[in-house]
């Protein structure tokens, strides 16, 4: 494979957005703002919860992204997968087209060891470490916070960082309001969907059902697929809340032709999840939160030839995965003056059933294990510095004791400034089978700035050094670094770049370590003035797979996310909107087993209501 | 799929249906759970049938035309941008929330009434005599709130406390006359003046502090978290239950001329005890309970 192409096209590129962002300054204009609740709220800027609780990004010392409602919105995205592709940092292997399986890398480190969270429980599978960002429908979502790199201080088991999706919450003020969308695109792949949403005095809900399927943009990844999210929640007095939440979903799928071994893969997907949970001011300063979640995950996997469509192995028709997680968490946040203490512990009770449908096939087997972990996470102020240290102990059962600390700062050196540093030590579990085998451990160490001193330019850069080590991991250090730029919008436009270096090397001998991702690069331009919308992204990823993987990762592939408001009263509005998916027919695949969809298109329209 | 395709077109042929008269038009600048706080406020006592239109979600909106076609008893403008937006209307009520502009605009505009971001001087001065502080830096812009500052002054004299004013043109002016209060003042007051805070200027207030040993009294829990050392924090949700009642007024005939702009009905105050301790202000001193 040449390695000149795609870096010619990179450097052409970065070239373009130079230039770019070089002529922003004679034509940007501020934004209006309102000036009153800016001064009331001292200008307060978005928070993340890294650290399990609320806190401003500026005092946020981990790598830390978030995205909006509007902003996957803009992408006409159909499941988490669709978005997660857009952000800097993240390498994402899809399978197929929406909903089928999509594998997560953040900052290159391997899936496994990237953890989903959605309303702060796992969606991650025991058997395999897989957490299928394909299965979250994008409309359901309200907010995305990623945190790259180790996070275990704060939520355990998270080598790679953690991805957690905040899901809508009750449309305030109205007694029943929503959304009905409905998509179609080439080999009738369609996504449709209604939400329900509303408040009524102290309760509201936030319902929805949804459709998605495809006869297969590749050979063998067609799909079928059946959603449904509730929200409930009741408003205690004094701000307190009881929430009740409820996710099913259902995928019936083709994964994976490959041709080379006559083989066909065919998972059928059923995941379940419910979760109770209260929130209550204990008083001005401290608040109680405490929940509990159970879910299901069931995958019936089965091999098929794809000569003659016969059982791949003879004597093995379905391999069966069934789990079970009960769980709870309980957290107490102290709001101090200065500080902000997250004191809190994790239960989970898991079971984990495989056999085969034949139930001879495979020996089945079961396991029952029982992990819990405590944590303890500050945020200390003074002045402009904040620090931040954290630990976690966790009990795995299977994979020993675990102990995770972490020490971050940040200091805003200048009003449009701010310098990050964070150091940690995470760790990851292999999967849970019958035997069992020592945890991963990573220690990370990232440093970085960001910055709208540039007048109409944010700019952020993160250095990062990834040591890992443990189970059958080759010792090796992932050293990178990642820069993202944003420009303020002129004439409703604006401009947005990722670049994300890694090099990821044996420690035993300094030699290189394939199929890790080298290169990243995403490049987006937006323009939204309320009527019309569109989004062009492009992204590029080096996966470095081995050689005799066949990979082909040449160029950007350059997705068109267009959308236009034809009718809009306060409360409703028609909207059409377009997508136009790899327009160029670019390569961009790991492995010639899996290899990206081609260009296709699709339409659609969504009415609120 | 049919199924789902047949309801949205049905619903979108009729959406235009959808449009009744009613009592109230909000407009709210944008969505920000400060106006739904407020609003939720303005709902919670009665139910006034009315229709919500968030400027932001628009590039562009004809306020005069919606009133002309729908003729609501009256509007409620959430932010400033709203008020802005509502500036053409001058039969239709408006009730102006959450804007610090409706101080200037309210003596040309009959229809115009509401509910300042200012607490009452009184409150803020009572607390300084808690404090034992006789000497209070205040900074403002003359445009702004040079009318409230004349009242703080008149209440000043009265309880015997001496205001050390000084007048800022420009964000970065508040930066010299800060430097000018040094050593003539026992304490600050921070007033929701856009001049005289800003977001590259509020800072100053608290190094200030810090360098002086002064305690600053601002408006907005969001500074207690900066350093000031107490608050007088504006009820949000209260904010808009005084303006249904308002709204009820007018529903029932009264003016809009014939309603005064008031004060907020719940103020609170809040105090950080450490940067209190670290002044040597006696918390109990300075706990002085508001009259709700």
């Amino acid at each position: 494979m040449s390695l000149s192409k795609p870096q010619h096209t990179i450097s052409i590129f970065w070239v373009a957005i130079c230039l770019a962002l070089g002529t922003l300054p004679c034509l940007a204009w501020g934004e209006e703002a309102d000036e009153t609740l800016g001064l009331f709220s001292a200008w307060q800027e978005e928070a993340s919860t890294a650290s399990r609780a609320p806190k401003p990004l500026s005092q946020t010392a981990e790598n830390v992204t978030v995205v909006t409602t509007a902003e996957i919105e803009a992408l006409n995205a159909h499941t988490l997968a669709d978005v997660l592709d857009t952000i800097p940092g993240i390498q994402v292997q899809h399978n197929g087209g929406p909903g089928v399986s999509a594998y997560t890398f953040i900052q290159s480190i391997d899936f496994i060891h990237t953890q989903v969270f959605v309303d702060g429980v796992s969606i991650t599978n025991l058997g395999s470490g897989f957490s299928d960002t394909s299965l979250i429908p994008a409309h359901i979502i309200e907010r995305i916070e990623i945190v790259k790199g180790a996070a275990s201080s704060a939520w355990g088991q998270a080598l790679g960082g953690v991805i957690n999706v905040i899901t809508k919450s009750p449309e305030r003020g109205r007694t029943i309001a929503g959304a009905a969308t409905a998509s179609i695109g080439e080999q009738t792949t369609a996504d449709t969907s209604l939400e329900l949403s509303g408040t009524k005095d102290r309760l509201g809900y936030y319902l929805s059902g949804s459709y998605l399927g495809s006869d297969g943009l590749l050979p063998n990844t067609q799909i079928n697929s059946n959603r449904a999210y509730a929200k409930l929640t009741y408003d205690l007095p004094n701000h307190g809340q009881i929430w009740a939440t409820y996710f099913y979903t259902r995928a019936d799928m083709g994964d994976l032709y490959a041709a080379a071994y006559d083989l066909k893969e065919q998972p059928d997907k059923r995941f379940q999840m419910g979760t109770l949970g209260l929130r209550y001011p204990m008083g001005d300063r401290l608040e109680l939160e405490v929940s509990g979640h159970h879910s299901f995950n069931r995958v019936d996997n089965s091999y098929f030839n794809i000569s003659n469509g016969a059982p791949w192995i003879p004597s093995l028709p379905t391999a069966i995965n069934k789990e079970l997680v009960s769980g709870a968490s309980a957290k107490l946040v102290w709001r101090g003056d200065d500080n902000l203490l997250v004191a809190g512990s994790d239960y989970n009770h898991l079971e984990t059933y495989v056999n085969s449908s034949d139930g001879s096939t495979v020996s089945p087997f079961s396991r029952k294990v029982e992990r819990w972990g405590v944590f303890l996470n500050d945020t200390l102020t003074l002045g402009s510095v904040s620090l931040t240290p954290g630990v976690r102990f966790d009990h795995t059962q299977t994979a020993g004791d675990q102990f995770s600390p972490a020490l971050g700062a940040t200091w805003q050196l200048t009003d449009t400034t701010l310098l990050r540093a964070y150091t940690a030590r995470g760790y990851g579990l292999p999967v849970l089978g019958l035997t069992d085998y020592p945890s991963v451990k990573i220690w990370t160490t990232q440093v970085g700035a960001e910055s709208s001193a540039i007048p109409y330019v944010w700019v952020k850069g993160t250095l990062f050094r990834n040591q890992t080590w443990g189970d059958t991991v080759e010792q090796r250090i992932a050293l990178g670094a990642e820069l993202e730029a944003r420009t303020t919008p002129i004439w409703n436009a604006s401009l947005g770049a990722g670049y994300t270096f890694t090099d990821t090397t044996r420690t035993k001998d300094g030699s290189e370590v394939n199929d890790f991702a080298r290169h990243t690069v995403q490049v987006a331009l937006r323009y939204n003035d309320n009527t019309y919308r569109g989004v062009l992204t492009g992204r590029h990823v080096f996966w470095n797979s081995r050689p005799d993987e066949n990979g082909s990762y040449g160029g950007l592939t350059w997705d068109l996310h267009l959308g236009a408001v034809l009718f809009k009263r306060e409360q409703s509005s028609l909207e059409l909107f377009f997508s136009g998916h790899n327009l160029f027919n670019a390569s961009q695949y790991e492995t010639y087993l899996i290899p990206n969809t081609g260009r296709w298109f699709e339409g659609g329209m969504r009415v609120r209501f | 799929m049919r199924i789902l395709t047949a309801l949205i077109v049905s619903l979108a042929l009729l959406l235009p249906l959808a449009a009744d008269a009613y009592d109230v038009l909000v407009l709210q600048s944008r969505r920000d759970p400060a106006f739904e706080e407020a609003l939720a406020g303005f709902r919670a006592n009665r139910r006034f049938s009315e229709r919500v239109v968030v400027l932001a979600d628009y590039a562009d909106v004809d306020v005069t035309r919606i009133v002309r076609e729908d003729r609501p008893a009256l509007v409620l403008a959430l932010g400033d941008r709203a008020l802005e937006a509502a500036r053409k209307l001058r039969q239709t009520p408006v009730i102006a929330l959450i804007s610090l502009g409706i101080h200037s605009r309210h003596a040309t505009r009959s229809n115009l009434t509401g509910i300042g971001m200012f607490a009452p001087p009184e409150r803020y001065l009572s607390l300084f005599q808690g404090m034992k502080k006789r000497r209070v830096g205040l900074i403002y812009h003359p445009a702004k709130s040079g009318w409230y500052v004349q009242l703080a002054r008149q209440a000043a004299q009265r309880l015997g406390i001496e205001l050390v004013t000084r007048e800022v043109s420009t964000p970065r002016d508040t930066l010299t006359q800060l430097a000018t209060l040094a050593g003539k003042v026992d304490a600050l007051w921070m007033l929701p003046d856009a001049t005289a805070v800003a977001r590259e200027t509020v800072e100053a207030y608290f190094r200030f502090s810090q360098e002086h040993n002064v305690p600053v009294v601002s408006f907005a829990n969001a500074y207690l978290g900066l350093g000031a050392a107490a608050v007088l924090e504006i009820d949000r949700a209260e904010l808009g239950r005084q303006a249904s009642d308002m709204g009820s007024a007018i529903l029932k005939g009264t003016e809009a001329s014939d309603i005064p702009l008031a004060y907020p009905r719940r103020i609170q105050l809040r105090t950080n005890p450490s940067v209190m301790k670290h002044l040597g202000i006696a918390a109990e001193r300075a706990a002085l309970h508001p009259r709700e």
